[in-house]
């Protein structure tokens, strides 16, 4: 959902880098947006391919899957490097995806709802990411080492930067007035 | 008796008290001169002159003169209404150790206040008096074969004395007569006793000089007449210096062996001896009653603290640690025990005194305690329990948060509900601190309509306490000058209503009004899901938005109803009635990424997003309007 996301977030993008030894498709591409608290979401981008294809399988790492967070704190998350796989993602044409951290920081939350089985179909839904990768789609919550300067995170492109290069055009939330009045 | 212009001697006024004559009879003139002369010889070094005053007690009074009667008058009353005449024998050896008189009241286990409010002076003769009593007494006049200079003093004058006393003043010797009855005693005469002045052995000059105006009194009162408070009673606590408690065993040891039959084996210290602590209350509490109009209760919320301190006497108790370290070696060997923590608190030394031995006291301690050559010194304070202001508060801005917002520069850059509602109130109150509670709170761009939320403060330490209904009204407005708030139904609570705010926490419920957005058009028809609705469970995971400063969990909440009103194709208002308190509302309508479910969006399918937020109603009913 635009507005919500560009009410509290600042978008960021990592572009998947062209390596042809890895199998590495060039637009593998992942979103992390940084809530105004410094706290990060991550997530595939418009222009990642399994958007276009279709979902066998989501797959949390076994780490990821462990990870526990408590108290204020988050004592206990597991510590994710830039390149640590959170996730991957299977398709039907026998291709597989690996979804990344993106950023050094500490996992606080995967969205098992991802995974989890649709009550109507008896089958995991895979609709909810394909269809709200960007909101509800998300992949992971993670706690960044760096926050406050988040750019200087490598790697990291802002939102217009990512758009450009992807020639994607740029879709934004309705903006509602806001309220200033002063009532008495 | 400095009042009386026709005293004999003024020049002894200031001239020091020496204790090293005791038995010396000299001339009035002589006993200046002598006293000068002796003065090196006194052992007494006081630091600092201010300290060591003593009630003045030298003067002697013209025979018949209506001092010399009062003192007379006083003596004999106090003897027949409140001494018991048994152990009147430990008096005059308790005097002779420095004992001051109301210290040895508390030895002879005299409860009776009204003989504490005495007069020193007169307390004084009345020891002498009952010393004299005692000499004269059969059993005592047949011990005693040698009569001292003093005795000799006496008879000297009792016979001149005596006729004098029958035709001017028959009351006196009328009581006299009563108490001396059976057997012929002759006289007191006041100006034929010696008096010395020291520092009491046992209270330091505590219960010695409390009552004396100039020496404590005056100033004392002053400084609770100035104290600053409003306050409706008072409580006074006193804490006094151990070695208080060391020098009343070593003399309540000291009679136990000397004179066995006043106290039986095994008697517990606090039965028979009055503490130091009562003596005081006992004089103190009227005094500060008459002359300060203040109401004494045990428990106040308007405390004194008085603190006594004695520097000169504060390793009198370090032996005990000594004798208790060779008793408890016996009972634990390998037991390390450090020598630091609170060894020195009055609770301490209360203990070992409670289980030490008669014997071990008397040969580790001073049986009789030494002499002291300075007085203590006294520290009073004041404190006021908090007060509760309680009210309820409406907020009409969305840019104005409820606390204020801590920047890493320690720098306020917005205002806050709490800075504008608690701005004056530490002037108001003359109080140390302020400390605002609410019964939850709203983000800072949500209004708070409807009644208002309740809140209240604590003040901490208040001066100032007394607040009419005009008050209020007068601080309302004041803060009400800033149209961004609103507060009502100022007033003072009391502690145990303070939680009724706490405890509303979990149990509250909240109404709310919001603008909401719809991804979808919509037509009037569709917002009958919402209405249709009533008490939905929602599961909340900790929003992203608080999640750096909450632990991560899925809460429960329950909303009664929804109430929702058609704008147009992609607005409406949404009415959240009876949401449970700590429901996350704007979660609640865009759905946190999924987080909080159901959410509005779900029941639409489609994307929905809170514009606008206000609370319309905080269902908590308190403070009530003022009356």
């Amino acid at each position: 959902m635009r507005t919500v996301l560009e009410r509290y977030y600042t978008q960021y993008y990592m572009l998947g880098e062209e390596q042809p030894s890895s199998k590495v498709e060039e637009t593998e591409d992942h979103y992390v947006n940084q809530h105004t608290n410094g706290l990060a979401i991550i997530g595939v981008a418009p222009s990642h391919p399994v958007l276009k294809k279709e979902i066998s399988k989501i797959e949390f790492q076994e780490n990821s899957m462990n990870s526990e967070v408590s108290g204020i704190k988050k004592r206990g998350g597991f510590k994710l490097q830039k390149e640590t796989i959170i996730c991957k993602i299977y398709c039907s044409d026998n291709t597989q995806y690996n979804i990344r951290s993106c950023i050094k920081g500490k996992l606080l939350e995967i969205n098992k709802n991802l995974t989890e089985n649709d009550e109507k179909h008896n089958n995991v839904n895979f609709s909810l990411l394909k269809d709200n990768s960007s909101t509800s789609g998300f992949i992971a919550i993670v706690e960044p080492l760096i926050q406050a300067k988040f750019i200087e995170n490598p790697g990291l492109i802002s939102y217009d930067d990512y758009h450009k290069i992807r020639n994607i055009p740029v879709t934004k939330g309705p903006v509602f007035l806001k309220d200033t009045s002063l009532e008495d | 008796m400095d009042n009386t212009p026709t005293d004999t001697v003024n020049n002894n006024d200031i001239i020091p008290e020496s204790t090293a004559t005791p038995n010396t009879t000299t001339t009035e003139n002589n006993v200046n001169n002598s006293n000068l002369a002796t003065e090196p010889k006194v052992t007494i070094v006081p630091d600092d002159e201010s300290i060591l005053k003593f009630v003045d007690t030298n003067l002697k009074c013209e025979k018949e003169s209506l001092d010399y009667r009062n003192i007379l008058f006083r003596v004999k009353t106090c003897f027949d209404r409140y001494i018991k005449k048994d152990h009147l024998d430990i008096v005059s050896p308790l005097h002779s150790n420095g004992v001051c008189p109301r210290c040895i009241f508390r030895f002879m286990s005299i409860r009776e206040f009204a003989l504490y409010q005495e007069e020193y002076l007169h307390l004084i003769h009345l020891i002498h008096f009952m010393i004299h009593y005692q000499k004269h007494q059969p059993s005592a006049s047949s011990t005693s074969s040698t009569a001292t200079n003093q005795d000799k003093m006496d008879t000297e004058s009792v016979e001149g004395e005596n006729k004098e006393e029958k035709q001017e003043s028959s009351t006196t010797t009328a009581a006299a007569a009563a108490v001396a009855a059976p057997i012929e005693i002759p006289p007191y005469d006041p100006n034929s006793v010696e008096l010395k002045n020291s520092i009491c052995v046992c209270c330091l000059g505590i219960l010695q000089d409390t009552n004396n105006k100039d020496l404590f009194l005056e100033e004392f009162v002053d400084k609770m007449k100035n104290c600053g408070y409003q306050f409706r009673d008072y409580s006074l606590a006193l804490s006094l210096p151990t070695s208080t408690l060391v020098r009343d065993h070593a003399i309540f040891f000291y009679l136990r062996e000397n004179y066995p039959t006043i106290y039986p084996n095994k008697t517990n210290f606090y039965e028979k001896v009055v503490e130091v602590k009562e003596g005081v209350k006992w004089v103190l509490g009227p005094i500060i009653g008459r002359r300060c109009n203040f109401q004494f209760k045990p428990s106040s919320d308007f405390r004194a603290n008085m603190n006594y301190i004695h520097e000169e006497s504060k390793d009198d108790h370090l032996f005990l640690f000594d004798v208790q370290g060779k008793s408890r070696k016996k009972q634990r060997v390998s037991t390390k025990r450090n020598k630091s923590s609170s060894q020195d608190s009055t609770s301490t030394v209360t203990e070992i005194l409670d289980h030490i031995s008669m014997k071990d006291f008397i040969a580790n301690g001073n049986v009789p305690p030494k002499a002291v050559s300075t007085k203590y010194r006294y520290q009073l304070t004041f404190e006021h329990a908090p007060v509760y202001l309680s009210g309820k508060y409406n907020k009409y801005v969305r840019d104005l948060p409820q606390s204020p917002w801590q920047f890493d520069d320690n720098v306020n850059i917005k205002l806050s509900v709490e800075e504008l509602i608690t701005k004056d109130l530490k002037e108001l109150f003359k109080c140390d601190q302020v400390t605002f509670s609410s019964s939850g709170r709203e983000d800072v761009d949500v209004r708070m309509l409807g009644n208002g939320r309740p809140f209240f403060i604590e003040l901490v330490n208040p001066h100032k306490i007394f607040f009419n209904k005009p008050d209020f009204e007068k601080l309302e407005e004041s803060i009400n000058v800033n149209t961004s708030i609103k507060v009502s139904n100022l007033q003072i609570i009391t502690k145990k209503e303070t939680n009724i705010i706490k405890d509303s926490g979990g149990t509250k419920q909240k109404d709310y009004r919001c603008i909401v957005w719809c991804s979808k058009p919509l037509q009037p028809s569709d917002l009958d899901i919402l209405n249709s609705k009533t008490n939905i469970a929602i599961s909340q995971q900790t929003p992203v938005r608080v999640l750096h400063r909450r632990s991560l969990m899925v809460r429960d909440k329950k909303v009664e109803k929804l109430k929702a009103t058609y704008i147009s194709p992609h607005f409406f208002t949404l009415d959240i009635i009876n949401a449970q308190a700590g429901t996350y509302i704007k979660e609640f309508v865009h759905g946190d990424l999924g987080r909080t479910t159901p959410n509005i969006g779900l029941f639409f399918g489609c994307d929905t997003d809170i514009l606008q937020l206000d609370v319309l109603n905080v269902d908590l009913d308190f403070p009530k309007p003022r009356k």
